[in-house]
């Protein structure tokens, strides 16, 4: 049993140091060129936009910050992430206020990944785990894990499924990430699935208690700020029943805040050729859209 | 307390150090005891931690079987312990026929009704499926059948045959343990053996890697497109079912070496419940290798009652459909488990008629038929993961549109690194027979290094979220 027990505190011993190693050999987030590692990194350490957008792939591939900075007057760039909500936005806004408190922040909604508790968005919560050091996201992580704290202490955790994206994302020379927007090229075929999606009345959509304090945090934290926030909605191809959305929006209703409801927006949402698939619009669809929500803000802004 | 969560981690250390502590500190004074009411304790303790009511079922059952058995025992007269037998049986099977039965049965009994014009509406019951069920259910029916043909004795401790019952490491999912194999083990002194120990250390490391970074990679994949099967390409689909027979095969045997591990820590041998099965030749010997505690209890309770296959070959083909269709009824309250069963007694039956279900000496007749082997028994995996026959079908239609893979690089990648490692170890060890992740034991310094390396794979690469296992749900 002892040389048992010995045995085992030594495999403790050197899997704890092979773990340090590992931390101390990996610390390669500032030498990352492209991809949503390199992206975080950027977000949390070095860009200080006046505008940022928030959201999921729908607001990564949706707002070109170029075109909405240019029409506002100011520096903008895209925040959204795949399958990301307002927590993880919460949490990319805690990053860059550690510099600078945006301007203006337009956040894309997305209730399944904001709100509602039936999605697994909040396993993206992890992609933090580099910048556990920063206390609004060492208390989001232990919000949703609570055994976060203990699981952090180890360096491989911390880069759990994502050694593997920081080696070609070190070893590329091309920076895809200017302004963090990212561009879709596909076309859909035409009259592809045409048709407007139905919300199911008899389902049920649970809200998640954790998620909903993340989305009051950032308004209030917006507001407090002085910030200009604004939720916008961007179109889906064929369109989509809005009740899908009310839960979220009565909730920012509560804030008096602005929603740009472009869901069923008629001058895009009909176009095959503006989207790559049916939630998220290509790169002539997203300049398209880019220039009308830019507008709309502009009047918001000013008044 | 499921093998890849957190708490497992911290809280098996200490269950295995006050084990031990109580097992050796008072071996004079009744040490076996107090370590085997520790052992009880935990085993209650973890089911309890899921559901504090469905421990009662546990209870019942065993206290039902305990009982049936002392009486079964106690009967002279043939027939009358043959009533015994069968009402203690369908008394246990009682929780699983509602639980987990009930809806189907009364679902189907309406659409036979419906189509001989009746229409009624049953109600079903919207309670969830005590974790475990099946398995704790088999484990005890099986102990009673042993009972009644006498080939052991019924067990007078209740406290051990409590603990037989609910072995927490496998009464989430398996192995189903026979009484002649777990209750002598449960009375007899534990002495620690330093071999047995390290031998469980290394099955819970390599079961862990299996579920975690292997069968969990694939679940990715595989989730990501049996969403939405027809939106993918055909050849998604294909992809997403080849991953699918590993994953399956990942999260089960993961789950079934990390038992074998956490009872081999605690001086105890289950069967090894998987033996590459994915190397095997035809259908017939798949079922050698796969979930093998499952397929032994179906032989012997099942198949071998009804004559085997000692009463001609018609006899033998009805037999063995007759004992996949309730191991696809075991599994699931579906018709796709049904199904999913008769496939692979078809499949077998077939193999028997021209002969195939022999071993393969001819190394390059090994080849094909393991390929063929593998692609019926992906086939068949299809229905079993599909909610419906028609998807099943939809699907395999589906198949031949072809088109572009749908590529998921991050998980593309990950497979990059772990695929090759398991090919390699159950590789070596089904052709070379070295012994279990032997490839690393010759030289002290090879063999550590390769520990730390699994140990460190899993944190960089495993889907760390504690999802359940594939087969707690039967």
């Amino acid at each position: 049993m002892k040389r048992f027990v010995c045995k085992i505190l030594l495999f403790v011993l050197l899997l704890c140091s092979s773990d340090w190693i590992l931390g101390a050999v990996f610390k390669l987030y500032d030498y990352t060129n492209r991809g949503e590692v390199h992206k975080m990194h950027v977000l949390m350490n070095k860009v200080s936009p006046q505008m940022l957008v928030l959201g999921s792939s729908r607001a990564a591939h949706h707002y070109n910050p170029r075109i909405i900075g240019d029409s506002l007057g100011l520096e903008g760039f895209n925040g959204g992430f795949d399958g990301k909500g307002t927590t993880i936005g919460y949490g990319i806004l805690s990053g860059v206020a550690q510099r600078k408190f945006p301007d203006v922040i337009i956040c894309d909604l997305e209730p399944s990944f904001d709100i509602l508790d039936d999605n697994g968005s909040t396993k993206g919560i992890n992609n933090f785990a580099p910048y556990i050091n920063n206390p609004v996201i060492k208390t989001l992580i232990n919000d949703f894990d609570p055994n976060a704290k203990w699981k952090m202490k180890s360096n491989a955790y911390r880069l759990n499924s994502s050694l593997l994206r920081i080696i070609p994302s070190v070893l590329s020379q091309h920076d895809d990430c200017i302004s963090g927007y990212k561009p879709s090229y596909g076309k859909l075929k035409p009259n592809d699935g045409l048709k407007k999606t139905q919300s199911d009345p008899n389902y049920e959509r649970k809200i998640s208690p954790l998620k909903e304090k993340y989305l009051r945090a950032l308004i209030q934290d917006a507001k407090k700020n002085g910030c200009k926030l604004i939720f916008s909605i961007s179109p889906v191809y064929g369109g989509k029943d809005i009740s899908y959305y009310q839960q979220e929006l009565a909730i920012i209703s509560e804030y008096d805040l602005p929603v740009l409801n472009h869901l069923n927006e008629p001058s895009l949402i009909n176009r095959w050729d503006l989207f790559s698939d049916d939630v998220h619009l290509n790169d002539e669809g997203a300049t398209k859209y880019s220039k009308i929500i830019a507008n709309e803000i502009n009047k918001l802004i000013r008044q | 307390m499921i093998f890849n969560s957190f708490q497992f981690i911290w809280l098996f250390p200490l269950i295995f150090a006050a084990y031990w502590a109580s097992s050796l500190t008072f071996c004079r004074g009744g040490g076996k005891k107090i370590a085997n009411c520790f052992l009880l304790i935990i085993s209650y303790g973890v089911y309890a931690q899921w559901s504090i009511p469905y421990t009662l079922i546990l209870f019942g059952i065993t206290s039902e079987t305990y009982l049936f058995a002392r009486i079964i025992e106690s009967q002279k007269a043939y027939g009358r312990k043959k009533f015994i037998i069968w009402c203690g049986a369908l008394l246990a099977l009682l929780p699983l026929l509602i639980f987990k039965y009930f809806n189907f049965i009364t679902d189907a009994g309406a659409s036979a009704l419906a189509w001989i014009g009746i229409d009624t509406a049953p109600k079903g019951l919207n309670w969830v499926v005590p974790l475990g069920l099946s398995f704790y259910t088999f484990q005890a029916l099986g102990y009673l059948w042993d009972v009644y043909y006498k080939k052991i004795q019924a067990e007078k401790n209740f406290l051990d045959y409590m603990l037989f019952v609910a072995f927490f490491p496998q009464i989430l999912c398996g192995p189903i343990s026979k009484a002649n194999e777990l209750l002598p083990q449960i009375k007899q002194k534990k002495e620690f053996d330093y071999n047995q120990a390290v031998s469980g250390l290394r099955y819970l490391l390599w079961g862990m890697l299996l579920k975690v970074v292997f069968a969990d990679r694939l679940g990715v994949y595989v989730d990501t497109i049996y969403a939405d099967p027809l939106h993918f390409t055909g050849s998604s689909n294909i992809l997403a079912s080849i991953f699918y027979s590993f994953q399956i095969y990942g999260d089960f045997a993961g789950y079934s070496f990390m038992a074998l591990g956490v009872a081999r820590l605690l001086g105890y041998d289950i069967i090894k419940n998987f033996n590459r099965p994915y190397f095997a030749t035809s259908v017939s010997m798949f079922w050698k290798r796969w979930n093998i505690s499952l397929t032994r209890w179906l032989t012997t309770y099942i198949y071998i009652p009804q004559g085997g296959s000692r009463k001609g070959k018609l006899r033998t083909y009805r037999n063995i459909m007759l004992t996949f269709i309730v191991s696809g009824i075991w599994h699931g309250a579906n018709w796709t488990f049904i199904f999913w069963g008769i496939l692979h007694g078809a499949a077998q039956c077939l193999e028997k008629a021209i002969g195939l279900n022999k071993p393969v000496e001819d190394k390059l007749m090994k080849i094909p038929r393991i390929v063929l082997t593998f692609a019926i028994v992906t086939f068949a995996w299809v229905f079993f993961r599909l909610p419906s026959i028609e998807q099943g079908w939809m699907v395999i239609g589906h198949m031949f549109s072809w088109g572009k893979p749908y590529v998921d690089i991050l998980t593309l990648s990950h497979l990059a690194i772990i695929f090759p490692l398991v090919f390699m170890v159950e590789y070596l060890m089904e052709y070379k027979k070295i012994q279990f992740i032997g490839f690393i034991s010759k030289h002290f310094i090879l063999r550590w290094l390769g520990y730390i390396c699994l140990a460190l794979s899993i944190a960089l690469f495993g889907v760390l979220n504690s999802d359940q296992f594939i087969y707690v749900s039967f």
